[in-house]
């Protein structure tokens, strides 16, 4: 499958995974950090769930589109976000991205 | 239980067909009304014409967020569609989509719809995703006392370590990819968990996923 | 820049044709067969593909991932929604642009299916014969930015409060500004002090909700 990487078949491996403020958009990347702020936004028809990643070097964004909760994200949990992300708004941001809950 | 079946094809009107008679309301929906010729003249429930997931249609057909939804038309993009509309715009829970492509199902997995690619024993598995607490085991020991089950974490579930649950689950499939958990291992939602146990910490296991605590 | 095209009807085709006119660099797809033999060949800066626009494999071919716009221009809405996802979701496409075959299903076309602007050819259509014969009404006439932005027309009737106004005292709200008032087939540039008499067609860019502001600034109280 294109950029997917198969994730081994161990618990919760981390490996290969990029700090925020290297990561490069439009190519498949893993980057792990805690979660600051959770946004729902349930505007009428568009519910959607923005949350805020933050590593030792920078913040990112990832969106879930047609969600208002996402079960067990929640500020200060941890979290390993693999996708593809964009730079448009001048920060890393996924839509829709794999998420592996840690601690 | 109130259930809206889209795509009266051969999943579709034998689902149709086993839950009218297991007692549930049941509207099937079909872009042809000549498809509900496949029901059978006893078929007890209602039936719709028009587009899946046209949001007037699904309001005529009944739709409440305590409905349940299987979009099982032989179009992928129009079940994925239906679901959407079905969980987002309508607040439905219990949705499920037959996808036929198995990659992309795993994308679909990600957008939060549970899906079932698999084309043989479909019926079974799709009904397991939408009554998954009518303790369905996939395998049972010759000795009869332990069973295998197969169930996807909810809500209620999400976030909790596989410890916590207190059940052997044996390996977890998220996103299309399996994974074998350690007791740390943190469900998310839309997991699919294999879940090994008697029936008794079966039903325990089945207990916690429908919200209710048990003693453990 | 490099623009997939997704659909080789004849809008795809067209769109490719003179897209590459202006020098982009055309990747245009379509399932059927016979559709894509129509795209015309022998233009360098257009590469035809045969696949599904809606598999991951078909967009990799067209190389999504280094594409600044996905058109999703098919007859059929459903498959344009589901190329639109996954050029969002799974490229990280910049730009996402849609086409809506039936304004039925437009609700649909936004940032749920990833879509970025979407196009309905019913839509347009009514809103520009609505722009043609519509006096002393606010017709919007076209979306951008996401939608954040939209450009508006009103052609001032008798009785327009903007009537003898100059544009520097219309009471627009503060989220918009006057574009170009066309009169009498010329465009005049909207200075602040040009005086505005009735038959004037005012266009105004405003971004926010503000349309009930600019009718009453416009149109008048209601």
């Amino acid at each position: 499958m294109f950029g997917r990487k198969k994730q081994p078949v161990v618990d919760t491996s981390i490996a290969g995974t990029t700090p925020i403020a290297e990561a490069q958009a439009r190519t498949t990347v893993t980057i792990t950090g805690q979660v600051i702020r959770m946004q729902s936004r349930p505007a009428s028809d568009l519910p959607t769930m923005v949350v805020s990643i933050k590593d030792a070097t920078g913040t990112a964004t990832a969106t879930w589109t047609g969600r208002r909760s996402m079960g067990g994200i929640a500020l200060g949990r941890h979290i390993v976000i693999t996708g593809v992300a964009t730079h448009t708004t001048g920060l890393l941001t996924f839509v829709n991205p794999e998420y592996q809950l840690l601690a | 239980m109130h259930m809206i079946i889209v795509g009266c094809g051969r999943v579709g009107s034998s689902l149709a067909r086993q839950l009218t008679a297991e007692g549930h309301d049941v509207v099937i929906i079909d872009r042809n009304a000549s498809a509900f010729r496949r029901l059978g003249d006893d078929y007890a429930g209602r039936t719709l014409t028009g587009i899946g997931f046209d949001r007037d249609l699904l309001i005529e057909a009944g739709i409440t967020k305590d409905s349940a939804v299987m979009a099982v038309t032989s179009g992928d993009n129009s079940n994925i569609l239906i679901a959407r509309v079905a969980r987002e715009m309508f607040g439905v829970e219990r949705v499920v989509a037959r996808i036929y492509d198995p990659r992309r199902a795993a994308i679909y997995e990600r957008v939060g719809i549970a899906t079932v690619a698999t084309v043989a024993w479909t019926s079974k598995r799709i009904l397991r995703t939408i009554l998954p607490h009518q303790g369905v085991v996939d395998w049972t020991d010759p000795s009869s006392s332990y069973h295998l089950a197969e169930r996807r974490v909810s809500a209620s579930l999400a976030g909790h370590t596989v410890e916590s649950t207190g059940s052997n689950i044996v390996l977890i499939n998220r996103n299309g990819t399996a994974q074998l958990p350690t007791p740390s291992t943190l469900l998310q939602d839309s997991d699919v968990v294999h879940v090994l146990g008697t029936s008794a910490q079966l039903e325990e296991f089945d207990r916690q996923l429908a919200g209710k605590q048990g003693d453990h | 820049m490099k623009i997939i095209i997704a659909g080789a009807g004849s809008v795809g085709r067209y769109m490719a044709e003179e897209l590459s006119k202006l020098g982009h660099d055309i990747f245009i797809l379509d399932n059927d067969a016979k559709a894509i033999s129509r795209v015309v060949a022998g233009n360098p800066r257009v590469t035809s593909i045969l696949g599904d626009g809606c598999e991951i494999d078909t967009l990799t071919k067209a190389g999504a991932h280094d594409a600044d716009v996905v058109a999703a221009v098919t007859g059929d809405d459903e498959d344009n929604l589901v190329i639109s996802l996954l050029a969002k979701q799974e490229f990280a496409v910049p730009r996402v642009v849609a086409r809506v075959n039936y304004p039925s299903n437009e609700w649909m076309f936004n940032g749920m299916w990833g879509v970025d602007v979407s196009v309905s050819t019913p839509h347009l259509l009514t809103a520009l014969v609505e722009e043609a014969v519509a006096v002393g009404s606010l017709v919007k006439l076209l979306s951008l930015e996401h939608g954040k932005a939209g450009l508006n027309e009103v052609t001032l009737a008798e009785g327009s409060p903007a009537i003898g106004s100059t544009i520097a005292n219309l009471k627009l709200p503060r989220e918009s500004a006057v574009v170009a008032v066309i009169r009498d087939g010329h465009v005049v540039v909207p200075t602040p002090d040009i005086v505005l008499n009735a038959g004037d067609e005012v266009l105004v860019l405003a971004t926010g909700d503000v349309e009930a502001e600019i009718s009453r600034a416009l149109i008048g109280p209601k």
